[in-house]
């Protein structure tokens, strides 16, 4: 085991050294990357580039985000105890391109047949309206398509592995159940209290086997979308102006301004004039 | 010295100061980010459950008392008004707290409480001494937990609504603040508006 951390530690100067000198070449703003394990009964390593980097990663376990350079990233996932990325290979290895800025999850998962698989999915991280949060569902299980199923009715329909479907909702809490398609019941997993907080992206896998009966939710969030309020009316009767020594009311605001105005503008004439007498006189 | 064992060297010299079994020398920080040092360590990549979990605890603050104006307001949770501004309570005399933002004692960003300075319902309300304010005065916060929180005045503007930053108002993600906001400036009865709006901002104290 010993010898496997320092492997391992090895690896990540490696990877440090691989992922700085793209970083400081350009002025590219880094990817995103998260990874989620959503493979029953097996903990895995998890490689990028040939490098360990996620070691004796377990089931439901999110790692990340971990920000990288814009770039195509070669990952491997294999069985715990290997001893290089192409050792007892589970999965790849696969190219995750990454573009300038932009935000992913690498699901390691099972297809609806049961096969592992491994997923690439681009977050979407655009601006969420005021008051709104998202609600992002994806199918990676060992299961048929299915209806997400909230409120007595489907929200989403038919989504099968591995696709998602994208809700912009009031923010609140949302009891949810995952149904095989077509139905509104029985319920395969939940109902579940699944929280839509505002300006953030829940993104929830249903993950698992159905024949295996270790269907699950798994949760990842991008939080930072929120759009501020348009403003913040304050005042309703313009009392408290009027009380003010400070302020003042339209309409007299404005014929004082004006007012002031040829006030101004009579004091520069008085002047002009008295410098003008003051010499002739 | 056969090869294996000079295999087996190389990562040490690579990396002294991973945690180990073995003592080691203490390392002052094992993040990725922010270590460029001749040693680099693992990369510190954050993991943690997927499992689903209930909602974050936000503190909702109930209760401003700002001394030095003998204000004394409740403060009801409020969130948008049909035009997409910032809702809040009919009555000047009760203040708002924007809920979808940061609440009491959060870790990060501008905690919003905002107030009419005049309403149709009872008239001039206490925030309509907000400009009074000056820098170092203490405000004080009773969240709906019981606990409660001190702050002290650190800038007090007026900005016409126009300019009015209120991404900056509402930020979630800067130092934790309180940020107290009515209107001033000149009411224009034609639109029913005041101008500008008195933006407050305290920072917490001893903390």
């Amino acid at each position: 085991m010993k010898s496997r951390v320092i492997a391992g530690s090895a690896a990540g100067a490696l990877l440090l050294t691989a992922f700085a000198a793209p970083l400081s070449a350009s002025a590219a703003t880094d990817a995103q990357l998260s990874v989620l394990h959503a493979i029953p009964g097996v903990t895995v390593d998890v490689w990028v580039d040939g490098v360990l980097t996620l070691d004796d990663f377990t089931p439901s376990t999110l790692a990340g985000p971990l920000a990288l350079p814009p770039a195509t990233y070669s990952v491997a996932i294999t069985a715990s105890d290997a001893t290089s990325a192409t050792d007892q290979v589970v999965l790849g290895p696969i190219d995750l391109a990454l573009a300038d800025g932009g935000n992913y999850t690498a699901v390691a998962h099972l297809t609806a047949s049961g096969d592992p698989a491994a997923a690439f999915f681009t977050n979407d991280t655009s601006r969420t309206a005021a008051g709104e949060g998202r609600l992002t569902v994806r199918h990676v299980a060992a299961a048929p398509a299915v209806d997400i199923v909230a409120g007595g009715a489907a929200v989403v329909s038919a989504l099968a592995n591995p696709d998602e479907g994208i809700l912009n909702l009031p923010a609140g809490t949302v009891s949810a159940s995952v149904t095989a398609a077509g139905t509104l019941e029985p319920a395969l997993i939940g109902p579940a209290d699944v929280e839509v907080t505002e300006g953030v992206n829940t993104i929830v896998y249903a993950w698992g086997s159905l024949a295996d009966d270790n269907l699950a939710l798994a949760v990842q969030t991008i939080t930072g979308l929120h759009t501020p309020p348009a403003g913040i009316p304050a005042g309703q009767t313009g009392e408290a102006a009027a009380a003010s020594t400070t302020g003042a009311v339209t309409s007299t605001g404005l014929a004082i301004g004006a007012f002031g105005l040829l006030l101004a503008a009579a004091g520069a004439l008085f002047v002009r004039r008295t410098v003008l007498g003051q010499r002739n006189n | 010295m056969t090869p294996s064992l000079g295999i087996a060297l190389l990562p040490l010299l690579l990396v002294g100061c991973v945690p180990s079994a073995e003592p080691a020398p203490p390392a002052p920080s094992v993040s990725a980010s922010s270590t460029p040092g001749p040693a680099p360590a693992l990369p510190d990549i954050p993991t943690a459950d997927a499992g689903l979990t209930g909602a974050a605890a936000v503190v909702a603050p109930e209760r401003l008392v700002i001394a030095q104006l003998g204000l004394d307001m409740e403060i009801q949770p409020m969130g948008l008004d049909g035009d997409g501004a910032m809702a809040l309570p009919a009555e000047a005399a009760i203040a708002g707290w924007y809920r979808f933002g940061p609440g009491l004692h959060a870790a990060a960003g501008a905690t919003v409480v905002a107030a009419h300075i005049d309403s149709r319902h009872d008239g001039i309300g206490p925030f309509s001494r907000l400009d009074e304010l000056e820098p170092g005065a203490v405000v004080e916060v009773t969240g709906g937990n019981g606990t409660s929180a001190s702050y002290e005045i650190s800038e007090v503007r007026s900005v016409g609504k126009i300019d009015a930053p209120m991404a900056e108002v509402f930020d979630r993600a800067g130092s934790p603040r309180l940020t107290l906001v009515t209107c001033g400036g000149v009411f224009d009865s034609s639109t029913g508006h005041y101008l500008d709006n008195i933006i407050v901002t305290a920072v917490p104290v001893g903390g």
